[in-house]
């Protein structure tokens, strides 16, 4: 298990166990999570799963494929250094601690 | 894909559900009128959002529906005598008017039978008759909303046909699925080749003039629901719209020909669901014919099974899920993508009635789903339909098309249009029934 820390564009902040091994995406919409739609299941299909990671972690989640980026530019909110799609984020042990912010809207 | 509490927040529509209250805010199709030839005819059994109904036409020709057992001792009231303006119950006589109000009470006399009359109803539910269906309000309102304008509630009588209905054994939001995604037309709906032979029975099959390259969608959310182009394109360069709408709570509109029409996904319950397509002209009378034509629509594939006085066994088609849909190999080798006629919603029965969840019940679970851009009308209207029913469920407020029926005068439309061309724009006249535009139905619906 590993503590994940999401942050709503309202400050609202909610902080889940989530098991490892499974996609952040994944993790926060069986968590209840509000703002990640999700449209392709994890398909690396859309861009409705989009959230920021939080600075102090950008470089222990590791940066997005090609595939992710050419993704990631169909994003409604801006995309931002630590820009991801949640679905193509597994959950590790060392993301123990991990805060990711959700933008303010998926499309 | 939707979470596990959002999908069932959309499925559930049981008594005291959110989505069940807000669907009994709206006037339902329930039976179509010519279950009830004449005064004092034979009652029916009806079930809709999972609550069970006796529906009756009382001596006076009036419509009632009443909760289906006998507030005495629960008996059916389904067999009860239909006489002098009300249902009385076979068990002990209490007798019933279409309003709910015990006319008589004979097992109690003098002042006991008095008061006991006096305090006594059967919930009754407000109906009315329009488009050859019996429509039933639910709700918990006194007054129920006003009647919904659609253009087959507002052309005379006449000029609809007898309503095509189909039962289908899953959840209702499966098969209207298929309204909001014209890409499977593409597909399921199509004939193997361009020139394949057409079968004997139902519609040649579909084929897009694009081949198999997918339609492009563009949604348009609005206060009453959505509506969406798909745009095909033709071989002539321009680009092929086809225009259709989803309406709060469980209706849409799709382009077929030149007629208008509705199509209503009326939830039976969790898991049985009736297709209601009413159909009709907008600007002249039909012939006898042409009336009963809707209502015949399954008789050239078996018709219907012999139904029992369970609601869910009415209008089951003979070709349904015990027998693979009466599926035909040799059709799908020659004629069709899949080996089953084009005859209104069976095809797509096929493909939404076996979706289950995890419990087997048929409701599909969405969290397993895997949506692209050809599902962004389905995107669209589960998005709608959460706003909407959290809304209700949080503030009481419904969407602006109960009150405003206003909102309801809207067509589905195809057109041909220059590619690239503002069919939003463009197809506003097509897109309202008073415009005084004829159907816009320029390029046939199968091509």
């Amino acid at each position: 298990m590993v503590k994940v820390t999401f942050i709503q564009h309202d400050d609202r902040t909610e902080t889940l166990d989530l098991d490892t091994g499974i996609s952040l995406m994944e993790g926060a919409v069986k968590g209840g999570i509000s703002g990640i739609d999700a449209d392709c299941g994890g398909a690396c299909a859309c861009a409705t799963c989009h959230v920021y990671i939080h600075e102090a972690w950008i470089e222990r989640v590791g940066s997005p494929s090609v595939m992710e980026e050419n993704m990631l530019e169909a994003a409604a909110c801006d995309v931002q250094p630590g820009s991801r799609l949640s679905c193509q984020v597994t959950l590790r042990p060392e993301l123990d601690g991990l805060t990711v912010c959700i933008p303010e809207f998926q499309r | 894909m939707l979470n596990h509490e959002d999908n069932e927040l959309l499925c559930r529509v049981g008594p005291g559900t959110p989505m069940g209250n807000l669907m009994r805010e709206y006037w339902i199709p329930a039976l179509p009128s010519s279950e009830f030839p004449g005064p004092d005819c034979q009652p029916k059994r009806m079930r809709l959002l999972g609550q069970n109904f006796v529906m009756f036409r009382d001596s006076k020709g009036r419509m009632g529906a009443l909760d289906e057992h006998c507030p005495h001792r629960g008996a059916s009231l389904y067999f009860g005598r239909n006489e002098e303006c009300g249902l009385r119950c076979a068990y002990h006589g209490w007798k019933f008017d279409i309003d709910g109000n015990c006319v008589d009470l004979p097992t109690e006399v003098g002042v006991r039978k008095e008061n006991m009359q006096a305090n006594i109803k059967a919930r009754s539910y407000p109906c009315r008759e329009s488009a050859r269906m019996v429509w039933v309000y639910m709700g918990q309102r006194k007054e129920p909303p006003p009647f919904p304008l659609y253009e087959v509630n507002t052309v005379p009588v006449d000029h609809i046909e007898e309503p095509c209905i189909m039962m289908e054994e899953a959840n209702w939001l499966q098969n209207i699925e298929g309204d909001l995604d014209s890409n499977h037309l593409d597909w399921l709906h199509s004939r193997l080749a361009e020139d394949s032979p057409s079968p004997s029975i139902g519609l040649p099959g579909f084929w897009s003039p694009a081949g198999k390259v997918p339609p492009v969608l563009d949604v348009v959310r609005t206060n009453y629901g959505a509506y969406y182009t798909a745009a095909r394109k033709l071989k002539n360069g321009n680009e092929w719209h086809r225009i259709n709408h989803f309406m709060y709570p469980y209706h849409t509109m799709i382009s077929h020909g030149d007629k208008i029409a509705l199509r209503t996904f009326v939830p039976i319950d969790d898991d049985h669901t009736m297709i209601v397509w009413i159909q009709g002209n907008p600007n002249r009378a039909l012939t006898e014919e042409e009336i009963a034509q809707g209502g015949k629509m399954f008789e050239e594939f078996g018709g219907f099974i012999e139904r029992t006085n369970d609601p869910r066994s009415y209008f089951m088609t003979k070709a349904n899920k015990s027998n693979d849909y009466c599926h035909d190999l040799k059709m799908q080798k020659e004629e069709m993508f899949v080996g089953v006629p084009f005859v209104a919603n069976i095809q797509d029965r096929m493909m939404t009635e076996l979706m289950c969840n995890d419990k087997g019940e048929f409701i599909y679970d969405r969290t397993k789903e895997h949506l692209g851009s050809s599902d962004a009308m389905v995107v669209a209207v589960r998005q709608q339909l959460l706003q909407a029913v959290k809304k209700h469920r949080d503030t009481g407020e419904l969407p602006q098309n109960n009150e405003d029926t206003n909102l309801h005068r809207m067509r589905a439309a195809t057109l041909s249009l220059a590619e690239g061309a503002d069919w939003n724009a463009l197809s506003e006249g097509a897109r309202n029934a008073d415009s005084g535009e004829p159907v816009a139905a320029d390029v046939p619906t199968i091509i």
